[in-house]
Order: C-alpha cells, then structure tokens, then sequence
C-alpha cells in the first residue's frame, strides 16, 4: 500500500509499522492545522489589502511558530515524563 | 473677616461659604499633588515621546515583503547595572527600544548575562567558531540540517514507536515532513531569504545594541578575544586571582521568570544559544540588593560553578596578537546564512540610568523625576540604530556611554578591581580590529561632519 510515499518502500514490512506511520502522519497534520489557524489568527490582519504580507505581520507568524513549535516540545517532553512517572495513573 | 464676604444670592440658596482649608491641610495637599502631578505628567511625556517615535518609525514596518523574506535583524546585548538586578536593564528595554523595533519591523534577539564575562564569551565564542570552521571546513556538515520541523517530527516519531523506528526516520529524511503535509505542493521549496543577506555592504546589514557601558566593553573585549586570542583556551597560570570577575554574587542568583521573559522575545533558531541557559538552575532567591559581604561570601562558597568564563587574552597582548589568520578580513565575514557576522553590524551602545546609593537620592529624585529625558535619549538613538546612520568606529568610541561609569557606587568599583573584573579594567581597543566596524550616530548631526562612506 503506497501511502504518500511512506508505504513504497521495502523496507516497511508491517502492518504496525504503516499503521504508526499514518497515525504520525495524523498528529503532524493536525498540529500544522492548529498551527496555522492559530497564528492566522493572531497575526493576518482582516482587511486583506494587499497579496503580501507585510514586516509586522510576517515577523509575527515567524514567532508565533517559533513559539508554537517551542511550547509544543516541552510540552511533549513533560507529557513523556509524567507519563513514565504514571503519575495519572493510566500509564500504559 | 469670616461672615461678610459671601455672596448673599447663594446665602439665600442654601450653599455653604466656600472656604481654604487650613494652612496645614494646604501644605499637604499642594505637596502631594504637586508630586502626583509631575510623576503623571512625567510619565504622559514618557509615552508621548515614545508614540511620536513609533509613529515616525511606522511606515517601515508596512513595507510589503514577500512571505519567505526575513527582515533584519538586531542583536541585543543586556547586561545588569551594577550591584543591581538585570530586571532593571531588560525594563529599560522594554520600555524604550523594543516598542520602536517593532514599529520598526525589526526583528530582535536578545543576549543577557547574570554574570560578567558571558557576553563576551558569546560574542567570542560565535567568532572563534567561524575560524574553527575556516580551518577545516567539511566538519560543519554533520550538524546542519537541524531544522526545526526534523526536531519535532522526530520527536513525534519517537513518541510513536520507540523501537521500530528506523525505518520511517530513513523515509522521512528522503521525503520531509513539509512535503507530506503539502507545504512544498505549491511554493516549489522557496528557501528563507534574509534582508541582511542582500545589502550591498555588510555594516548595512543588521545591528548590534548594548544596553550598559558594560556590555559594551563586553562585547568589544568579544570581539577582540574572538579575532585575536587562541583558538583553545589557553593554560591559566593564576586562575585564584582572576576567577572572580563576575558581578555582585547576589545579582547572580537572579532566577528562572527570566529565562521565560527572554524565550517569549527570542525568535526561531535562537533555541540552543541563549546566555541565559546556565543560571536556570540556580534555585536561591535573593530578596536583598545590599551589598553585604557575608552573603557574597556565603554565595560564592555554595556555587563555586558561578564564575564567568575566562578571557583568552588580555588587553596587554592584543599588539603581540596574531590578526585571525584564518580569516580573511578584505573580505565581509559570513555566518552560515550569508549574513554578515555582528562584528561587521553598526553598534549602538546605550547608557543605563540606574543609580544605586543612599547619599545620592536627591540625584535619584531628580532622575525620577525627569525621565522623559531618559525616554528621549533611548528614543532618538534607537531611531538612529534603525535608520542606520552611522560612522567607522575609531579609537575615540572608546567612551561611549562613558558617563555611566560615574553612576557606578564606589564600593562596587572598589571591589570590582580587587577581583580584576573586566568592566573596570583597561579597556583597549586594537586598530587592526575596529578597522572594519562601525557605530550608530551619537544624535542626528553627526551625520554632516561624516568621513565620506565609500
């Protein structure tokens, strides 16, 4: 099954594998969308004047993905070691 | 004198005699008021200055770019007045210069230090770093590709399958995360472009700003160590005398909200070099800003970790020294990006007006009370950091922010030199080294009496 790319090669073997690739695929995509609305959101002005972007706000979507992307892995990695801790309880 | 004078029509009405208070209570209410009223005024010329600068400044930042165009970028330096906190100098910042930046459309990455010698030991370090790399180029290889979107997918992909991953991670350096999302599907891998790779000399590109005489002798002490010291740190002889260069032990210890400040200002790809990484650990909150010696001491002996990095060469033997032979300085110095590196950027060197000290607080009052000249000086040299009016630096820059010095308390001078701390030491500059750099006006006129700028 040739997914994207993912699945052509012959290295991938197992159905895990193709499965955990899609749902990596999954996540990505999902945070890129958040990403995006989100710093559409907070840094495009409405009035649409002009096809470009101009400093402010080109300026203002390079940190807010910066920021994104930055609070996305520390989040990550405290996630990763609360749930080794299993401090929730529901370590699997 | 008390019953006659009252209008008799109001007396008809009902209304009370309008009358003064007492002499006291006139006292303590002119007085009040007068100092309410001169902080509020103050403080509305504080702002008006600063929105009559944005505003001029504005129009910059409405230029249209295209979307993959990284406008410029300034380098900020901050190093903490002294015996006082960094939060002094970051609100200076704050207040002042980065309001006009951003009006600007300027991009801006921030360096502080809570101990002496850090600045410098970047800014040096950034320099020794390129000629590491000039000496044997192909070593850089292995580290590039860093970005931030292979970070994060490998992340996601050891949170995903942590053993068998080997595989999907040899696929996705083939065919990157970019082009499976569809980034790449319409905008044929449009690479980021710099504004400060497209000037046509390199002291347009960028900029550099010092807040306090002390970063600024930092910096220069940086660039001077970076283009003339060793490339491996040389064997101390005398490590006990010179160890204790940093700042006031108790300003060291200023903790973690920092960190947090400066990662919200920083920009991409600034992650990993922040100066402010290694103070994060420290966990004592110091709620003093004395200078008593018995806590300095205590607080030495508890992080002997805390010292700031050693300089690789003195000011002694900047003539003996050797100019970079690695480099070659006919020619603007690139980093990674095609940027021209700092040492090529104008630098504008900004004073503090922090003033620490008892005996001094009429002084202080009056400083309080005026700051909107403050507000006026930040203003207007900021300004000309970001219309880039500028001139070859020279021996003379020496004195920058100079005036400062005088605000330093005596004590702190006193034991600064005792430990052959940088920010008191001879401060020298090599004619071979500022040859190439050059420094933002000091007000507007300077301009006319410019060597011609070729």
């Amino acid at each position: 099954m040739s997914f994207l790319g993912l699945g052509g090669s012959p290295n991938v073997s197992s159905q895990a594998k193709i499965q955990a690739a899609e749902a990596e695929l999954d996540m990505v995509t999902g945070m890129f969308n958040q990403l995006v609305d989100i710093c559409h959101k907070k840094c495009i002005g409405t009035s649409y004047n002009a096809s470009d972007l101009d400093k402010n706000e080109s300026l203002c979507v390079d940190r807010c993905v910066a920021k994104y992307f930055d609070t996305n892995l520390k989040v990550g990695d405290s996630m990763q070691k609360v749930g080794q801790n299993g401090a929730f309880g529901v370590n699997r | 004198m008390t019953k006659g004078n009252q209008n008799p029509a109001f007396k008809a009405l009902g209304l009370p005699r309008l009358r003064l208070p007492s002499r006291n209570w006139c006292i303590f209410w002119s007085i009040l008021g007068g100092t309410i009223g001169s902080i509020v005024y103050d403080k509305y010329q504080q702002k008006h200055i600063r929105t009559l600068q944005m505003a001029k400044l504005d129009h910059l930042s409405h230029a249209q770019v295209p979307f993959n165009m990284m406008p410029r970028k300034i380098t900020v330096f901050i190093a903490p007045p002294p015996s006082d906190y960094l939060e002094e100098t970051l609100r200076v910042f704050r207040k002042y210069v980065k309001p006009l930046l951003n009006s600007a459309g300027l991009d801006f990455e921030i360096y502080t230090e809570e101990r002496q010698g850090d600045i410098r030991f970047k800014v040096a370090e950034d320099i020794r770093t390129l000629r590491r790399e000039a000496l044997n180029p192909n070593a850089d290889d292995n580290k590039s590709e860093h970005s931030i979107w292979n970070k994060v997918s490998s992340k996601l992909s050891k949170s995903q399958n942590t053993q068998e991953d080997e595989p999907l991670v040899k696929m996705s350096e083939k065919i990157s995360v970019k082009d499976i999302i569809g980034i790449t599907l319409y905008n044929k891998n449009d690479e980021v472009v710099r504004e400060d790779q497209l000037v046509r000399s390199p002291e347009d590109a960028g900029g550099v700003i010092c807040i306090g005489r002390g970063a600024f002798k930092e910096f220069m002490n940086g660039i001077h160590e970076g283009l003339l010291g060793p490339l491996e740190e040389p064997v101390r002889d005398e490590p006990v005398v010179l160890d204790s260069n940093e700042l006031k032990g108790e300003k060291s210890s200023i903790v973690a909200q920092e960190s947090e400040f400066i990662n919200e200002e920083q920009s991409r790809d600034t992650s990993g070099e922040s100066l402010i990484d290694p103070s994060n650990e420290l966990k004592v909150i110091p709620t003093a800003t004395s200078d008593e010696p018995t806590k300095e001491g205590e607080e030495d002996d508890e992080k002997p970790k805390n010292k700031g990095p050693l300089p690789f060469i003195y000011p002694e033997d900047y003539a003996n020294a050797q100019l970079a032979p690695e480099l070659d300085l006919s020619r603007p110095i690139l980093d990674k990006n095609g940027v021209p590196i700092i040492y090529h950027q104008p630098v504008l060197v900004l004073r503090q007006f922090n003033l620490p000290g008892f005996i001094r607080t009429p002084e202080r009052l009056w400083r309080f009370f005026t700051k909107r000249s403050q507000a006026e000086y930040y203003c207007s040299k900021t300004e000309n950091l970001v219309l880039s009016r500028k001139h070859p630096m020279t021996i003379k820059d020496q004195e920058l922010a100079v005036e400062e010095e005088r605000d330093w308390p005596k004590k702190w001078v006193k034991s600064a030199k005792e430990r052959n701390s940088e920010w008191v030491r001879p401060f020298e500059f090599d004619d071979r080294v500022i040859r190439h750099m050059w420094v933002v006006n000091d007000d507007v006129h300077d301009e006319d009496t410019l060597p011609s700028v070729n």
